[in-house]
């Protein structure tokens, strides 16, 4: 998968995905039949409305006779509301369909990504899926609605002007449509150029925005090297660059619409004299000539109109294709239909058949890896009996997170198994697995809302009493007792209200809320004062009782307490034993106790006095 | 006044706008004669004869015209002249309007990217710079729409509507009040509709903005939902939010459709009055043919334009909160005002003398009082905990910050004397948290100068341990870092960082607890390396490692804003105080290692 933004390719229109996107627009039938009605009965009102104009002039000012003017002032106030009307339910129509469109993306978008394993998140950047989710489907749900809008109400007028003009007087019409094919070529020319222009206008100035938060974030840096002036020196080039760009791009299209409205106007001269002696022979009346007049200036506008659009369609092609490659991501890691057969889906789990966990769990000769040829696991087999607590150590890149991924079925293994009370994990559902890990991130995570809410994210259906269990259990109680609304205290976006010490409380909390047989911590490597560090020892050692344990671990008296310590060095285990028996080695875990462990202990030393 | 600095940001281009002004004005009352053209075939065909308001000459040389078919000829070919010069102006006045847009942006860009560059490091510190990228993009954006669209538009609908009703009155006086007797209407449902616009959007924006953290957070939290097995949860919660965003966005999307189909109504119906009275002056032989379609011409053009001042307005009042907030930053006061101008040959002797800094915004002083002395070539180490003052001291001496009390010297000079770049080009400051740009490794670390040489650039990567990690890059130099490229790890960073101040020879070199997030190993690695360096520069380290300190020639140690001792390690581990402390924990870990080793055996 590429993730490069192709925004500024120029693309060919790919039917296939704007069959997708229009589908599902017309999920909602009743609305686009309602607004297809009113634009239509827009363009042909706007079609007619020359044609009221001509019969007052011909019939009340040419012809004095007055005799329809009642009907006439009836159909002309039918006309105008019904002007209204068809305005009003067009635009309405139009919006319900945009807001429509822009909800349904959105929550398919959103569907697919609860459906995808964590591995897609691994691979994806999140500003992509971020994009994806905003300005694409915001501007898809806009052309798609407003756009199609546009072109049907221009086909429908153009259409309807011409018929008119036909009927009314065919020699004048062939005037008209004499400059059609002009039009159409010069607008579809302009609007390209428009469009390239103002795209490679766009480029630049996200470059510029890019520098100038680039000088934001590294403002302390340019002072302390001193390089004020080549920074300004880049940005001012850049800038310059910006600009050349864009009045390039605003040259076009301030030539656009003259030359345009000066075609039209052409046009109108040749009518002017073309009518006025066809009149002198009395083969056109004076309201058929102002009836003219008045098409041939209104009759263009659909063109400029139409050319936009479409120069707009092709502009949104990429997002289209984006925003339907997301929605169609096929999970790489799904249950098989025997499995959701007796276990349900995500979405619709069939409880009564899960059966009981006890969290015995067994890697079987393990292999795995994420790049083809880079191999991260390599026939790795443990064995680990229910409520043992397992610390993996070793350094970045040896397979710590790999493991625990695997165990998570965020991943699965290449060749072999991991079994579950002796059962291949496979043999049950992801969601089977999942509802009973518990989970505690190095970097914990926190939603936006208040303390409960987030405790209670691990057990949605606990009690605000268990809920507030947890928290004491846990020792996280005493502090938000102090918070300003207790429980119910905002913790912020992300959580960034409160301190990371606190973060780590709560999302111990969660998974005590929780209650899963199988644990995984991934504990901090940050180090903390020593009040915090008794603390969090203490929600370690309760989280940990009596629980199958994977710790990814960190902190000293974490490992040296666990029942069971794998050390890892590429991918296999080349120590595993208690803290004691290792020491006593004087192999891997020794040296890695001595290098890494007295050196952290000495960088909180210097913390704590 | 707002409004006055707005204005004053187009300053140097005010001849530009009103040339600007004057083509919109010309172009609307050259508009305002072209439906006389028709008036004038149409009198001419049924009348014989016309009193269009076209200027005496015109009317004499169209009188000179016997024949109608030539005289139509004659209108119909100066009616395609008269516009071509027409649209001519068009052109000009939306191509300069363009380019007024671009100038004043560019303009505002440059003098907002070098006025932030020259705020001081206080400012940095605490600036929120999502809000500042704001600024420099919405903000800028709508201040030269304001002044290069704006106003000119607002001109061209108070000329489109004065030209318009004084062709009116010259057909007839009293036409004039019914053909314009609804843009009073118009004009004040306009501004009622934008404002209620602007305040939908208020709350639109605000939805979207609970509903993107829905997802954002989500994202981050992929693990977290997964492992907890909450999809369903989440797609609930997403679920209620783009309700809540469609729901505020529906309600804007029917109270437009109301505003533009009524106003649509509005606007027919004065078609139709007109119409009307237009029936019952020609009864009365008060009003020609071609006088009527000229009013109803007329009509057209002056009565949609008067829809959008509800517009104009709202963009009025947004263009003057863009000012404020644009000259908020550009009414700070640049760190260079108050600059000194000595550029001394510098040996690299430093003095703090009673030096004391309060931060504006803090109750208490960081440094209290602090006085010490560096000699040249030395290689001291300043130790202390975190947030006891270590970092102040580098930049007061760097002169991000200058002292609340107190004087520091570099070579004898009061480094206030000294021109603040050229003070800092003499130092190597390797920051805590040091920042790469989006160029190239190469780029990043030659970037002070262009004119650095391959050779140094290669060297420093060598001394800063960093030569190995680029070549493991694909790309290797030519590897794009920072925001838009690879990302690098914290302690690659902290390396390359240290490679950009090794490449040209510095009086002083600074490091900022510049290896915290390095390993121990290539720690020493580095530290050796920069042996030869540190012989021809002061050296200045900055460190809680204790290992780390113990080499240097002078350790000075910091407690809660003061020195609490200098020494070297062999005078101060036998004195009480910090650094004994520091030093006994060390050997304390090191004895309970060797104990648990026996306990273990």
């Amino acid at each position: 998968m590429n993730y490069e933004e192709k925004e500024f390719d120029n693309q060919k229109v790919n039917l296939q995905t704007w069959k997708k996107i229009i589908k599902t627009v017309f999920t909602n039938r009743k609305s686009v039949i309602l607004l297809f009605t009113f634009v239509i009965l827009l363009g042909m009102l706007e079609a007619i409305t020359p044609l009221l104009n001509r019969y007052a002039i011909d019939v009340f000012f040419e012809g004095k006779d007055y005799s329809t003017l009642t009907p006439y002032i009836i159909f002309n106030v039918i006309v105008s509301l019904l002007f209204g009307l068809s305005v009003w339910g067009f635009i309405y129509q139009a919006g319900k369909i945009e807001v429509e469109t822009n909800y349904i993306l959105r929550k398919q978008s959103f569907e697919t990504l609860q459906r995808l394993p964590f591995s897609y998140f691994d691979k994806t950047p999140q500003g992509w899926i971020m994009a994806r989710m905003t300005s694409d489907s915001r501007r898809l749900a806009n052309i798609i609605s407003w756009g199609l809008v546009d072109l049907l109400w221009g086909l429908i007028m153009m259409i309807a002007i011409l018929v008119t003009m036909f009927v009314l007087e065919w020699r004048l019409a062939l005037i008209i449509t004499a400059a059609l094919p002009l039009m159409i070529v010069i607008s579809i020319y302009f609007r390209t150029k428009i469009l390239k222009g103002y795209r490679k206008a766009r480029k630049i100035n996200s470059l510029v925005t890019g520098s100038f938060n680039e000088s934001f974030m590294g403002a302390k840096t340019t002072k302390s090297l001193a390089i004020e002036e080549e920074n300004y020196q880049e940005f001012i080039s850049k800038t310059q660059e910006l600009k050349q760009a864009s009045i390039k791009a605003i040259l076009f299209s301030a030539i656009f619409s003259p030359i345009m409205l000066m075609i039209s106007y052409v046009v109108i001269g040749f009518i002017m004299v073309r009518g006025t002696n066809m009149l002198l022979v009395s083969a056109l009346t004076l309201g058929t000539l102002y009836a003219f007049i008045d098409y041939a200036t209104r009759f263009f506008e659909p063109i400029m109109q139409i050319a936009r659009i479409l120069a707009q369609f092709q502009q949104a092609q990429a997002s289209a294709e984006r925003v339907v490659q997301l929605i169609e991501t096929k999970s790489e890691l799904v249950d098989s239909p025997e499995v959701i057969e007796q276990y349900g889906d995500i979405f619709t789990p069939k409880y009564e058949n899960w059966e009981p966990i006890q969290g015995d769990v067994e890697f079987k000769n393990v292999t795995f890896n994420y790049v083809d040829n880079e191999t991260v696991l390599d026939n790795f087999s443990l064995k680990i009996p229910s409520g043992t607590s397992v610390a993996l150590v070793g350094q970045t890149g040896s397979g710590k997170t790999t493991i625990i991924n695997l165990l998570s079925r965020f991943y699965e293994p290449i060749s072999g198994e991991i079994l579950i009370d002796g059962k291949s994990y496979k043999e049950r559902s992801i969601h089977w697995l999942h509802k009973r890990l518990g989970y505690v991130l190095q970097t914990p995570h926190l939603f936006s809302g208040n303390v409960m809410e987030n405790i209670r994210y691990g057990r949605l259906d606990a009690t605000d009493e268990e809920v507030i269990e947890a928290a004491k259990a846990i020792g996280a109680d005493e502090f938000i007792s102090k918070m300003d609304q207790g429980y119910y205290s905002e913790v912020g976006e992300g959580g960034n209200k409160i301190s990371i010490g606190q973060k780590q409380l709560i999302s111990f909390a969660r998974a005590v809320l929780a209650d899963p047989r199988i644990l995984i911590l991934d504990e901090a490597t940050s180090s903390i004062d020593s009040e915090s560090e008794k603390i969090i020892q203490h929600a370690t050692d309760t989280l940990l009782k009596g629980r199958t344990s994977f710790i990814v671990a960190h902190r000293l008296s974490t490992i040296v307490h666990s029942d069971l310590i794998l050390v890892l060095k590429e991918g296999k285990i080349v120590e595993l034993g208690s803290h004691k028996e290792l020491l006593s080695k004087k192999g891997a875990y020794f040296d890695l106790y001595k290098k890494q462990f007295l050196n952290e202990q000495m960088d909180k030393a210097v913390h704590s006095i | 006044m707002r409004l006055f600095k707005l204005i004053r940001t187009a300053k140097g281009s005010y001849l530009h706008i009103l040339y600007i002004l004057i083509l919109v004005v010309i172009g609307r009352f050259t508009y305002s004669y072209v439906p006389l053209f028709t008036q004038y075939v149409f009198d001419m065909l049924r009348e014989g004869s016309s009193n269009a308001n076209f200027p005496s000459f015109f009317l004499n040389f169209l009188n000179g015209f016997t024949k109608i078919e030539n005289l139509v000829v004659v209108i119909a070919t100066t009616l395609v002249f008269y516009q071509l010069i027409r649209f001519t102006l068009i052109f000009f006045e939306e191509f300069m309007r363009g380019r007024l847009a671009e100038h004043i942006s560019k303009t505002l860009r440059d003098r907002l990217y070098s006025h932030i560059q020259s705020l001081d490091y206080n400012y940095h510190n605490n600036v929120d710079t999502g809000d500042l990228v704001q600024r420099v993009t919405t903000d800028i954006e709508a201040m030269s729409n304001f002044v290069s669209n704006r106003i000119p538009e607002f001109i061209r609908l108070i000329a489109t509507v004065t030209f318009g009703a004084i062709q009116i009155y010259t057909i007839n006086q009293t036409m004039v009040w019914i053909a314009l007797g609804m843009i009073p209407i118009t004009a004040v449902s306009s501004v009622f509709f934008f404002k209620y616009v602007d305040k939908s959007f208020k709350h639109i924006e605000e939805s979207e903005a609970r509903m993107m953290t829905v997802i954002q957070e989500n994202l981050t939290g992929a693990r977290i939902v997964r492992a907890f097995a909450n999809e369903q949860f989440e797609i609930d919660k997403l679920e209620k939010e783009n309700k809540s965003y469609s729901e505020a966005f529906m309600k804007f999307q029917k109270a437009s459709s109301m505003y533009w189909g009524l106003s649509d109504v509005l606007a027919m119906f004065q078609y139709l009055i007109t119409v009307i009275v237009g029936v019952y002056f020609v009864r009365q032989d008060m009003i020609s043919s071609g006088q009527i379609v000229a009013v109803l011409m007329l009509l057209g053009m002056l009565i949609w334009p008067v829809r959008g001042l509800g517009r104009m307005i709202g963009d009025f009042g947004r263009a003057l909160v863009s000012t404020s907030r644009i000259y908020e930053i550009l009414e700070l006061k640049s760190e260079f005002i108050d600059n000194g101008t000595l550029k001394p040959e510098v040996q690299g002797e430093i003095r703090f003398e009673n030096v004391s800094y309060q931060f504006p915004d803090a109750n208490e002083a960081i440094l209290k009082d602090v006085s010490f002395t560096i000699k040249p070539k030395e290689t001291v180490a300043i130790i202390g905990k975190t947030g006891s003052g270590k970092t102040t001291i580098i930049n007061l001496l760097s002169r991000m910050i200058d002292p609340t009390t107190g004087a520091i010297y570099l070579d004898g000079v009061n480094t206030k004397e000294i021109e603040k770049h050229y003070l800092r080009k003499q130092m190597g400051i390797v920051l805590q948290e040091p920042f790469l740009f989006s160029k190239t490794v190469y780029e990043n670390i030659a970037i002070v100068s262009p004119l650095i040489k391959k050779e140094n650039v290669m060297k420093a990567a060598q001394i800063a341990a960093i030569e190995r990690d680029i070549a493991s890059f694909e790309r290797g130099y030519e590897t794009i870092v920072g925001e838009r490229g690879t990302t690098l790890s914290g302690g690659q960073k902290q390396r390359v960082a240290i490679a950009r101040v090794l490449v040209e020879d510095k009086p002083i070199l600074i490091f900022d607890d510049s290896l915290s997030a390095v390993d121990t190993e290539t720690d020493l690695m580095i530290r050796n390396a920069l042996k030869e360096k540190e012989a021809v520069s002061t050296t200045i380290i900055i460190t809680h490692r204790i290992t780390t300190a113990k080499q240097a020639d002078k350790i000075i140690v910091v407690e809660d804003g003061k020195i609490s001792d200098i020494g070297t390690h062999e005078t101060l581990y036998k004195k009480e105080g910090l650094y004994q402390k520091l030093w006994d924990i060390q050997g304390k870990l090191e004895q309970e290692f060797l104990d648990l080793l026996k306990e273990v055996d």
